[in-house]
């Protein structure tokens, strides 16, 4: 495969971890999930679950590289979500976020809805970094706060937008035209317990140290050990290398 | 096309020695630089009495003699790593010839080719890249404590036990290590943009500062912004301040404020001025040294002159009689004469922070020894309180640094010896090193390039430098 990945995911500083990461490589595609579950009782993690799980399904049963296929596999996740819902009343306020990554060794496409990010680094820099649906995001929007300040903000956990709302309020933001990748590009896909951890540029600095996405992901776990405090959130991510 | 503009800046703190060392490349040999750019390297030594000023010395001059072999057909991150191999291999043999065994020194080097960065570390000293008001730290420290925070986030420790534990702050590696394998490194290039800088630091500098006092505090011109910095790190009063050293790089796309260097009258304006100034440097020199030897000499053989360590002139102790440079240029502290290791304990006024000194760098070496009553409950240290700003002594969960790496130290605090308190006096000393210090970075400064012509071309030429570019392998 061209793709070299690796995928942490734990509970931080709680007791239960509501996120869920995995990916599935067919023919020479990938895809790539991250989803990170709302609404306690054990709701967040079968939401992200399901998703993640109907995600890849969708993948699976149509590989391609194109946005039609990728919203497919959006709606798949939209509609587990839905039906996990209505099948156990306690579940029915269950939510999720999701980044989803697919790609062969050329092209690649992604779709997201939540505070759960995708970023692409080339040239050892950050070529993509997915806009937040959230609160704070609309506040850099419109000038109020600085990107830098969204990690610090108390309002950062407000969510805008989520899978398992109603499908009038399902407004996902998906790529219309894949992006051109090559033999050293690199994807992070995290929630949003990883990114308000690692900064932008630790980020970077980390991929220029790391041999592969592993010692990636562990020497971004390092810094964001360095902060995290009894009751923070869980933190998850995939990173994929392109070889 | 990039112009460095490089800085430094050194205090003793409040310590009887300078055990930090640092060096910059010759960035006017333009062949070299071409593909080797302009190297930084800070080395923070650790052993008791004078070797961990040697171990840290020895480490700067082998390191940066061995980075200067480098060939253009040789990667910069390549050189670099055999360069700290080679460096490892002379700390090795200062600690084998010492009688204890126990030198060892940090290292972070940095090189800056065209506008690429590359680094590498062992140890706890520090590099960061300074981004307008964003810091970000380039290297791990090699703690113990990482290794415990891991643990802790897969749930195979508690959270007390993670925190509490005694050897959090010890060294994983370091230089002076049989089995030097953890080294923290770049191997693709982090790429600087106009006005960014590159700080290297010892922990006694950033320890005293938080990130914010960092990036706020640096500004405008490099030397100017390390003077500053050093200054709001004393500022802090901080008891038994470590060793303090900065240097810093920084790129300016615009050059600096000085004649535009194509220009002959500039030139010979600058010419001019420099003969004034580094006449009046070197009038200063002879006045202060005048017993200086004149040539540079190598290496470690060279003693410093008198005396070892004394409380005569606390101020400067470990900057002012170090007059043995290589070139390129090397600072570091003059390395004791053989007297000084028979040199009877210091006389009583002192002796509290000296100890104080030990303890802490006895305490960083603590995971390579044979462990098992080393952090007992009830040892206590107050660098180590400092460090975690909490008491001492948790239940101390199987250590896994490896035994009898490095034989034990006779001079480790016994368990249960309360941490000795500065005396008063040390306050005092360090108001008056508070008021010293601007000569001291200033003579720091002179040291650094006195083999190169003077304080003050070495400034200008930095901020000409003007990397030509190399196609590398």
């Amino acid at each position: 495969m061209p793709f070299a990945t690796e995928v942490i995911s734990r509970s931080g500083g709680r007791d239960h971890n509501e996120d869920s990461c995995a990916f599935a490589e067919s023919g020479g595609a990938g895809c790539w999930v991250v989803a990170d579950g709302l609404g306690g009782h054990r709701g967040g993690e079968v939401a992200s679950k399901s998703a993640v799980q109907a995600a890849l399904d969708s993948f699976n049963s149509d590989p391609q590289i194109n946005q039609q296929a990728l919203k497919r596999h959006m709606q798949a996740a939209q509609n587990a979500v839905v039906n996990a819902q209505s099948q156990e009343p306690g579940l029915s306020t269950m939510r999720t976020t999701i980044v989803l990554l697919i790609a062969d060794s050329t092209r690649a496409l992604w779709a997201h809805i939540g505070d759960s990010r995708l970023y692409l680094f080339q040239n050892g820099s950050i070529a993509f970094q997915s806009s937040d649906h959230s609160v704070v995001q609309m506040m850099v929007d419109a000038g109020d706060i600085t990107p830098a300040q969204i990690r610090h903000h108390e309002d950062r956990n407000r969510v805008l937008r989520c899978l398992g709302n109603p499908e009038s309020e399902f407004r996902p933001t998906i790529l219309s035209e894949p992006r051109a990748i090559s033999p050293g590009s690199a994807f992070l896909l995290c929630t949003d317990g990883f990114w308000e951890g690692v900064l932008e540029s630790e980020m970077i600095v980390d991929l220029a140290k790391a041999e592969g996405p592993a010692e990636w992901l562990t020497f971004m776990e390092d810094r964001l050990l360095e902060t995290l405090h009894e009751g923070d959130d869980n933190y998850s991510g995939i990173a994929v290398m392109v070889r | 096309m990039m112009n460095f503009n490089a800085g430094n800046a050194q205090h003793i703190g409040a310590r009887q020695q300078q055990q930090d060392s640092f060096g910059f490349s010759d960035p006017s040999d333009a062949a070299f630089v071409s593909h080797g750019g302009f190297l930084g390297i800070v080395a923070d030594g650790m052993g008791g009495l004078s070797q961990g000023q040697e171990a840290s010395s020895i480490a700067v001059r082998s390191f940066l003699a061995t980075y200067m072999t480098k060939t253009p057909l040789e990667s910069v991150a390549n050189a670099l790593v055999r360069s700290l191999q080679e460096a490892n291999r002379a700390v090795l043999q200062v600690s084998q010839a010492s009688a204890s065994g126990d030198a060892g020194t940090t290292l972070v080097a940095a090189v800056v080719v065209d506008r690429e960065l590359y680094w590498i570390s062992a140890g706890d000293s520090r590099i960061y890249w300074l981004h307008g008001h964003e810091l970000t730290q380039l290297t791990a420290d090699h703690i113990f404590g990482k290794k415990l925070d891991r643990d802790l986030a897969q749930g195979r420790i508690s959270r007390s036990d993670a925190q509490n534990h005694p050897e959090r702050a010890s060294l994983t590696s370091y230089l002076g290590k049989p089995d030097l394998t953890l080294i923290d490194r770049n191997t693709k290039a982090v790429v600087l943009r106009d006005k960014d800088s590159v700080l290297l630091c010892s922990d006694g500098f950033y320890r005293g500062l938080s990130d914010a006092e960092i990036a706020n505090g640096f500004e405008g011109d490099a030397q100017h912004a390390c003077d500053k910095l050093v200054h709001a790190v004393l500022a802090k009063d901080r008891k038994q301040q470590d060793n303090i050293t900065v240097i810093a790089l920084t790129s300016r796309k615009d050059g600096l404020t000085f004649p535009n260097l194509a220009s002959p009258v500039a030139i010979v304006l600058v010419l001019l001025l420099c003969c004034v100034l580094a006449l009046s440097a070197a009038g200063y020199w002879f006045v202060r040294h005048p017993s200086a030897p004149k040539a540079p000499a190598p290496a470690v053989q060279q003693p410093a002159p008198p005396p070892p360590v004394t409380v005569s002139k606390p101020n400067i102790v470990g900057e002012q009689d170090a007059p043995t440079q290589v070139s390129p240029a090397v600072h570091s502290p003059p390395v004791a004469g053989p007297g000084a290791k028979l040199a009877p304990p210091a006389p009583s006024a002192s002796s509290g922070s000296r100890n104080t000194a030990r303890t802490s760098r006895s305490d960083k070496m603590h995971p390579r020894r044979a462990t098992g009553n080393a952090g007992t409950p009830g040892t206590s240290s107050t660098d180590r309180q400092d460090k975690r700003g909490q008491g001492q002594s948790g239940p101390s969960p199987p250590s896994t640094a490896p035994r009898g790496d490095t034989p034990g130290r006779g001079d480790s605090p016994s368990p249960g010896t309360p941490t000795p308190q500065p005396p008063n006096a040390d306050r005092s000393k360090i108001d008056s090193r508070l008021q010293t210090v601007k000569a001291v970075s200033a003579e720091c400064m002179r040291q650094t390039v006195t083999p190169n012509g003077g304080l003050l071309l070495h400034a200008i030429r930095n901020r000409s430098y003007q990397p030509v570019g190399w196609p590398r392998s």
